[in-house]
């Protein structure tokens, strides 16, 4: 799953998952995402590309536990 | 559970320090927090996990969150609920001691005094257990909450009259709210972030 934000947003600056970093150098956009499915917090949904769904995030989330497992 | 949804509440197994680490006042215009709600009816979770500038506000304008270095040791967050009839009322303080009376303080309290009158103050607490609790806050999940106004209040200050005798101020805030402070578990770093 390739999670992106929008280009104007690149720069902007949302603490969250224990860093600060501005959007476009984070490797974590998939918990962004499910704060803001589960926030209902429509400024942030406006952050990405294309919002993933809360299943594909889900999915999302079994996976890298899975890969975190195999090593 | 016709009535009323409860829920249970378990103690933390591990050991539990008291005090504060940090402390930090923001203006809360500055500041959205989002609040997910995670779990069932029963078991819900509210805490706050994001933080971001709202539009307009801008680190280079002075949205930042100001970290107060206090006396070690010398603060403390402080809570008392009471009810009359249904209406439920928590009185918050957070006091912290400022060594040494300077111009840098006065111009300090200034400002606090300034903001408490017209926007209110919030505060970001680290206790010394770790845990991140927001105080005064104003917009979460992009909408305005209702008021939760913090000032500085009661705040007092002495030279001493001894070499040895204490020189500071004891700055403290207060708040009335409806409810117990939420905490923020986005981690430090992203406290630390908007600094």
């Amino acid at each position: 799953m390739n999670i992106r934000v929008k280009k104007e947003y690149e720069t902007v600056v949302v603490g969250f998952n224990n860093c600060g970093l501005p959007l476009g150098q984070r490797s974590d956009l998939d918990v962004l995402a499910r704060i803001a499915h589960q926030s209902g917090n429509q400024v942030m949904l406006n952050y990405f590309e294309e919002v993933p769904t809360p299943d594909a995030l889900e999915a999302k989330k079994v996976d890298d536990f899975l890969k975190k497992t195999e090593k | 559970m016709l009535c009323v949804n409860l829920q249970q509440y378990s103690r933390p197994c591990t050991s539990v320090s008291g005090g504060i680490s940090q402390l930090f006042v923001f203006d809360p215009s500055d500041f959205n927090f989002s609040q997910s709600y995670t779990g069932d009816a029963v078991n819900q979770a509210s805490s706050y996990s994001a933080v971001a500038l709202n539009a307009n506000a801008t680190a280079a304008g002075g949205a930042k969150f100001y970290n107060i270095k206090f006396q070690f040791k010398e603060a403390e967050r402080k809570w008392k609920q009471t009810v009359k009839g249904c209406s439920v009322k928590y009185e918050h303080e957070v006091d912290c001691t400022l060594p040494q009376l300077s111009n840098d303080l006065t111009d300090f309290l200034k400002s606090l005094d300034s903001a408490g009158c017209c926007c209110g103050l919030g505060l970001i607490i680290q206790h010394n257990d770790g845990k991140i609790f927001v105080m005064g806050e104003k917009f979460v999940n992009g909408n305005q909450i209702p008021f939760f106004q913090v000032q500085m209040d009661g705040s007092d200050g002495t030279s001493g009259k001894l070499f040895d005798d204490e020189n500071a101020a004891h700055v403290v805030f207060k708040g009335d709210y409806s409810r117990e402070l939420y905490e923020f578990t986005g981690g430090i770093n992203a406290i630390l972030a908007f600094t």
